[in-house]
């Protein structure tokens, strides 16, 4: 196959520090193809092997998510903002009827821890038992008739 | 900044192909592809050690060019931009062979495309003299002395600074000139 230099222009008598005769064995080792019929070969297995590659790849209109937002109009960002207020609301809802529900129950459950505190009910049989030993003998009479006492 | 100088007809006609390949015109990038793949082979030929990687090269290249065309700016040089791309892609093939020829034979190394009017005992010369000198050397010198590359270029291609690429070359020439005295003493 015929060789040629593979420049455009460039090359030639611009090296002056080199050796014309490494240049020169250099420039024939490095030659590119010379022909139309190589060229165009080449051409056409890029455009083929691009062909390939790209066949199942639809090219992104949209590479990101956020990149939607700038073909919106403003009637749509209208809309995109009420939608968005709507779900901003019910979520505040949300969050205040949770937090209404739990702070009702704390305040029970602290009503309720008032009370026990104040006057310990026996809850089951152990502490029933428990506080029937530490009772004093004499205890029923002071009950039924404290003044006596 | 300066006021912007006037495009050429040549640089105009290329940013109307660079526009329309952009925007998905294939045979627009096709013309691309028929103005800039020699330079392309060249930058490639540089970088690898055989036509048929080199080769290999240029299509990676223009395949990656192809899919990152979206985020080239049509003010900048098409094709500096494009021999970035196939250096790198070259640079890859290199590094791949390197590893893959690692346990072959040093023969397989440095395939030209071949000239029947170079002679055989140069050639063989040359390519062991070749195979002897860095990779990065050698693409510097057959940049810089075969396709007429400046040291900036071939910095901004090879991405290494421009006074690496200016002793790069100095070294390579004197390796070069070291392997191939006696030949020419010879001859």
């Amino acid at each position: 196959m015929n060789v040629t230099r593979n420049d455009d222009g460039r090359g030639g008598d611009r090296s002056p520090g080199a050796d014309p005769r490494v240049t020169a064995a250099l420039t024939a080792h490095y030659a590119a193809p010379a022909g139309d019929a190589y060229w165009n070969g080449l051409e056409q297995s890029i455009m083929q092997r691009l062909a390939v590659a790209t066949s199942g790849m639809v090219r992104e209109l949209r590479p990101s998510w956020w990149t939607g937002f700038s073909e919106l109009r403003g009637r749509d960002w209208r809309a995109v903002a009420s939608l968005a207020a709507t779900i901003a609301l019910i979520a505040a809802g949300a969050s205040f009827v949770r937090g209404q529900a739990a702070s009702a129950k704390a305040r029970e459950l602290a009503a309720r821890a008032a009370v026990e505190t104040a006057m310990p009910l026996p809850i089951d049989g152990t502490t029933l038992s428990g506080g029937r030993r530490q009772l004093s003998p004499d205890a029923p009479e002071r009950y039924l008739n404290p003044l006596d006492y | 900044m300066g006021p912007e100088r006037p495009l050429s007809p040549e640089a105009l006609e290329e940013r109307a192909l660079v526009l329309a390949a952009q925007a998905g015109d294939s045979t627009a990038f096709a013309g691309l592809v028929r103005r800039h793949q020699r330079r392309a082979y060249a930058v490639a030929r540089a970088i690898v050690l055989s036509h048929d990687d080199a080769e290999d090269a240029v299509q990676e290249g223009f395949l990656h060019a192809f899919r990152a065309l979206e985020r080239f700016r049509p003010e900048q040089a098409f094709g500096a931009w494009l021999h970035r791309i196939v250096a790198n892609a070259a640079l890859d093939i290199a590094r791949r062979r390197k590893v893959r020829d690692a346990d072959e034979l040093p023969e397989t190394l440095s395939k030209p495309h071949k000239d029947p009017a170079e002679s055989d005992e140069l050639r063989a010369r040359l390519s062991r003299a070749l195979d002897t000198l860095g990779e990065r050397q050698r693409a510097v010198i057959v940049l810089h002395d075969v396709e007429g590359y400046k040291h900036a270029e071939i910095g901004a291609i090879l991405g290494i600074p421009e006074g690496t690429a200016r002793s790069d070359l100095h070294h390579a020439r004197a390796h070069l000139r070291r392997q191939l005295s006696n030949l020419r003493s010879e001859s």
